[in-house]
């Protein structure tokens, strides 16, 4: 799959060519795996209650749409919506999810995702480098103190943490909901993993010419890191944009402040009728978002932004 | 510019002042937290409290639906600052009650013998009624109609028996559908259980969980399975018996009044229809049932305890109910006289639901026996996917009972 | 960067030495100081109160301002679930269940990352940004859409089933998302070995399950929530390691190159080690990740495949929020037995595969 020499012999070549066109068609086949669920998820999102359950599983939209309810109020039978691999598609599940609380909730979700991104950028990248290169008594106990937050299931910590944050005054606020997610240990540990990779030489070089910790910190290994960074930008705005759990413990209380997941969960009801239009736009509203994110900040994961000039 | 500025300030002035005067009595605030439903629900929760704030000018209600009731109502509890009017499942009712959160109903509760006895007791403790149903689920048998029409039988009867039902699942079994869709779940087979004259415990407080009439019970819930009559819903590629229902797969299942509006919504083709669970050899009938009730908080005090108390019962009293049965959604109210109003809205032919109210048992396990409840779990697991057989399955479930009373006493 | 390329040698002194070391001291604790802080009030104190509670016997509900709220009941939570109380089979079948899903999940979903991160950041490749995109979907579509398709694919008629029948003779369809059998015991079944064959030693019974059914092996049914594990956490593992990829200077391959060495040698001798530390990382938090599975059993199992599902993590649910009478305290004792699992497991981890990597 490493096709990179250039000088062999024909033969080679042309067997390497062969390989390397197998791999593609192979990359392209598990890629195609890999998005199927969610090309079905806005399929399906499109299609009322009955022609969700149809099998086989039309994917391919017409130009016809229709609704899910007949004149009468009744709702329409799978055969009304679909035609072999065709389904005339039905905006019902986007429509209902329109509610006049969506842009709320939409703004909480980018507001909160946004500043704690933000934040865990900085305390992440702050700790991750003071565990991964300064020495000082209680490195190693704050390390492990950091990896014991993550292993301790966090049902049994919502009791626990709200009773806090009552007693704190932080309860249904933007602030209590901020401070908690501000850090967070896997971003610490995914930093100071990436710290620990770049050679020490270049610090030490920085450190001659008299530049104190911080600087080198902010100045020259910072900017090293943007792919970790970069890592970490995904990872916490994609946490925080579906965090149920904490934002339920934290803002729920005040209805004002619900994010998506909290709105969704709502308008999509508990219990057996499982409104899959309902439910499934509300998982394509959610996961485009992402996507959009994930697709811009890969391109910084670019090679050789770093030390290329020094000998390993 | 400046002349919006002063309009601004004007207006800021006047609505101060307006909310000063106001604020001389003070409506009197009642907070109200349930859980989400479904979403035609929701709104419907929606409108009564719009409807109670407009009957009452006096009390303003601050409701939040939560998004996971169950922890959320547990955080404010454990805080001590919960709302005034809250709801309360029927299996949380034992310790919610016992931890000293609900407010005695009895005398507060308006008209509380029209409640059927069943919702009655479900939310009662020592002889005391805590709380108003708001509405209720009952188990039937739904069958299809297609599937009995092609096997050439008759439909589901007045006096059909267990034997009845035996010989219908038989006949309906056909390459691509069983007769029965029976989940491994102790609140299925335990309709059958209650109706065959078992009880967890008998007249003397022991343990009857591994008596004859219970072990013939599971055993015929069973036999559609081991016969190859029936199966499991996740053995027909569903996640639950309405499911497998619905597909086709089955061509009778046992579940709720909440499969009314999955079934006409997901399967508006399907042709079914529902009687009540058929007669046990004991010769009686039996169903469980599945409520809620709106409970007042013990915190709730004075003037805020008689406004809790006056919200909980316009939610749940004669014309409470009877908006629950215009709004006609899956659940149905909790009063016998408007039952039949129900069925007009929602149609004559879910009436086996209504019916067993009649006779129908909340299944709950009393304080303290978590663990029994949990083997009652396992035992139905191991009996419905053939790890065990039924007698020794229900014995081992009832020692774990027996084990607790001793340790009580 | 101008500083870095400067690596003149200076004869530092004593003082300035003592200087450093201090100076090092006070931006270590400042920067790691916000962390800790938060660290310490929103996640060790919540901590503190759930090891306090699991010595008691509060329900969760009963409002701890109450007077009556709780009683110490020392170690009986324990006990009853840990020693040998009622709830001992329970929890060591969650115990059993657990590993077996670490076991399975954690190298499978270490290696696929790692190699699918190598293909996205290889130089030649066309539409990187559309693989790296399509490979890491899997990791942000919702859990609803996950058992949505879960149930649909492995469905006894469903997708799975038929291409295997298509390419196995005399296949037959495979009840993917029920089988309770442990794979291990279908595995010598096809041997003759029955627990009738072992031996008696089969039915002696550790923490009330037989020794038998502790070497079952995860059964099909949570070998296909493995399998779906690994299918939606592949993703975000891959961007870690396409992270650390980028920290790679590709000086180092081009002098392989010359050398003359493949691409397979190239990934061997140089992408693997470079890539140690991050490997370890990538392990360290699988492993405590995945000891505390929750949401894919939660959304995937069903009543007849509980017993050879439930998690650990899922039985502290169930007991603090679920059934007759949900207790917070047995929660919160189960959890700090499951905490220190998975801290004698990390260090376990750190000392047998971590070799030198120890530090990180």
């Amino acid at each position: 799959m490493t096709n990179q020499t250039s000088q062999s012999s024909e033969g080679m070549s042309t067997l390497r060519r062969i390989l390397g066109i197998l791999g593609f068609g192979f990359l392209i086949f598990f890629a195609i795996v890999q998005i199927t669920p969610f090309v079905l998820t806005i399929a399906n999102s499109f299609k009322c209650d009955a022609a969700v359950e149809n099998r086989p599983m039309p994917f391919i939209p017409t130009f016809n749409t229709v609704s899910c309810r007949d004149d009468a109020g009744e709702f329409i039978s799978a055969d009304e919506q679909v035609n072999g691999i065709f389904f005339n598609p039905s905006l019902d599940g986007y429509r209902r999810i329109l509610t006049d609380q969506l842009p709320r909730w939409t703004f909480n979700t980018a507001f909160l995702s946004i500043v704690v991104t933000i934040l865990r950028l900085i305390f992440d990248s702050a700790a991750g480098y003071s565990l991964a290169r300064l020495n000082y008594v209680g490195n190693r106990a704050i390390f492990f103190l950091i990896l014991g937050t993550m292993m301790i299931p966090g049902v049994v910590l919502l009791i626990p943490r709200f009773l806090l944050l009552k007693e704190m005054g932080l309860l249904n606020t933007y602030q209590g909901y901020i401070i908690v997610l501000s850090v967070d240990a896997f971003g610490i540990l995914l930093m100071k993993q990436f710290f620990e990779s770049i050679p020490k030489e270049i610090e030490e070089a920085a450190m001659v010419d008299g530049a104190s910790r911080f600087t080198i910190f902010a100045r020259i290994v910072l900017p090293m890191a943007t792919p970790a960074l970069t890592a970490l930008t995904i990872f916490s705005f994609q946490g925080n944009w579906n965090n149920f759990m904490d934002a339920l413990i934290i803002l729920g209380g005040n209805a004002d402040l619900y994010n998506l997941p909290l709105g969704l969960t709502i308008l999509r009801g508990s219990g057996q009728d499982i409104q899959y239009d309902l439910v499934l736009a509300g998982s394509v509203i959610t996961t485009l978002p992402m996507a959009v994110i994930f697709l811009f900040f890969q391109r910084y994961f670019v090679e050789g932004v770093s030390y290329s000039g020094l000998k390993g | 510019m400046l002349n919006r500025v002063r309009l601004i300030v004007a207006v800021a002035l006047l609505a101060t002042i307006a909310s000063l005067t106001v604020a001389q009595d003070d409506p009197i605030v009642v907070r109200v937290w349930t859980g989400s439903s479904s979403p035609v629900e929701n709104e419907f929760k929606e409108t009564q409290v719009a409807a109670f704030e407009e009957a009452n000018p006096d009390i303003d209600i601050d409701l939040l639906i939560s998004p996971d009731y169950g922890t959320q109502i547990r955080a404010a509890f454990a805080s001590g600052d919960y709302p005034e009017v809250f709801t309360v499942g029927q299996f949380d009712f034992p310790t919610w009650q016992n931890d000293g959160l609900l407010a005695l109903g009895n005398d507060n509760i308006e008209n509380a013998d029209d409640i059927y006895a069943g919702l009655r007791d479900a939310f009662s403790a020592d002889g005391n009624l805590y709380c108003p149903a708001k509405d209720f689920s009952n188990l039937a048998l739904l069958y299809n109609i297609d599937a009995f029409e092609a096997a050439g039988i008759d439909l589901p009867t007045e006096d059909w028996t267990w034997d009845d039902m035996f010989a219908a699942a038989e006949a309906t079994t056909t390459e691509e559908m069983v007769g029965f869709s029976a989940a491994a779940d102790k609140f299925r087979w335990m309709a059958f259980f209650y109706a065959n004259g078992a009880e967890l415990f008998d007249e003397d407080g022991a343990v009857a969980f591994d008596s004859d009439v219970a072990i013939e019970s599971l055993e015929f819930y069973q036999s559609f399975v081991t016969e190859g009559f029936g199966a499991l819903p996740g053995d027909l590629n569903a996640g639950w018996n309405g499911e497998a229902f619905g597909q086709g797969s089955a061509a009778m299942t046992i579940e709720g009044n909440w499969a009314i509006g999955y079934l006409n919504d997901t399967f508006p083709d399907l042709n079914w229809g529902v009687a009540e669970l058929p007669i046990a050899p004991s010769g009686e009938r039996g169903t469980l049932t599945f409520a809620e009730c709106w409970a007042v908080s013990s915190r709730a005090e004075g003037d805020l305890a008689d406004a809790a108390w006056r919200v909980a019962n316009f939610f749940t009293n004669e014309e409470g109910a009877t908006q629950v049965a215009e709004a006609g959604f899956g659940v149905m109210p909790a009063r016998t006289s408007v039952g039949s109003l129900w069925l007009e809205t929602i149609g004559e032919q879910y009436s086996a639901f209504v019916d067993g109210a009649e006779y129908a048992i909340a299944p709950i396990f009393p304080l303290g026996f978590a663990d029994f409840d949990a083997a009652a779990n396992e035992a139905t697991q191991l009996v419905m996917t053939g790890e065990e057989d039924v007698a020794d399955a229900l014995e081992e479930a009832a020692e774990v009972a027996r084990e607790i009373q001793e340790e009580m006493e | 960067m101008a500083e870095a390329n400067a690596s003149r040698p200076t004869k530092a002194n004593a003082t300035s030495r003592q200087d450093q070391k201090q100076a090092d001291a006070i931006t270590g604790l400042t920067l790691v100081a916000p962390a800790v802080i938060i660290f310490v009030v929103f996640l060790i104190v919540p901590l503190i109160m759930a090891l306090y509670f699991s010595f008691t016997n509060w329900s969760g509900t009963r409002p701890l301002d109450q007077p009556d709220a709780y009683e110490f009941v020392g170690f009986d939570n324990y006990e009853r679930w840990v020693v040998d109380g009622r709830r001992v089979d329970d929890f060591y079948r969650a115990v059993r269940n657990t590993v077996y899903y670490v076991i399975g999940v954690v190298p499978i979903q270490t290696a696929l990352a790692l190699v699918l991160a190598v293909i996205v950041n290889q130089k030649w490749l066309r539409a990187k940004s559309f693989f790296r995109t399509a490979f890491y979907f899997p990791s942000i579509t919702s859990s609803i859409v996950v058992s949505f398709i879960f149930l649909f694919m492995f469905s006894t008629g469903g997708p799975i089933n038929a291409v295997l029948d298509a390419i196995v003779p005399n296949y037959e369809n495979i009840a993917w998302t029920t089988n309770n059998d442990g794979i291990f015991h279908l595995l010598i079944g096809n041997f003759g070995i029955t627990e009738d064959t072992v031996g008696l030693w089969a039915e002696a019974e550790i923490f009330d399950i037989e020794v038998w059914d502790w070497i079952a092996g995860p059964s099909v049914a949570l070998t296909t929530i493995m399998a779906l594990a690994v299918w939606t956490t592949t993703g975000t593992l891959m961007v870690v390691y396409l992270a650390a990829l980028q920290g790679i200077p590709s000086s180092v391959y081009e002098a392989a190159e010359i050398d003359g060495a493949s691409g397979f040698e190239m990934f061997r001798g140089i992408t693997l080690p470079l890539l140690a530390p991050t490997t370890f990382f990538v392990i360290t938090v699988g492993l405590i990740g995945t000891f505390q599975v929750f949401d894919q059993i939660y959304v995937l199992q069903n009543d007849q495949t509980a017993r050879t599902t439930t998690s650990v993590a899922y039985l502290v649910y169930a007991t603090a929020f679920e059934g007759t009478s949900p207790n917070l305290a047995e929660a919160s004792a189960i959890a700090i037995v499951l905490f220190i699992i998975i801290f004698i497991a990390t260090i376990l981890q750190r000392t047998f595969v971590g070799g030198d990597q120890a530090n990180t």
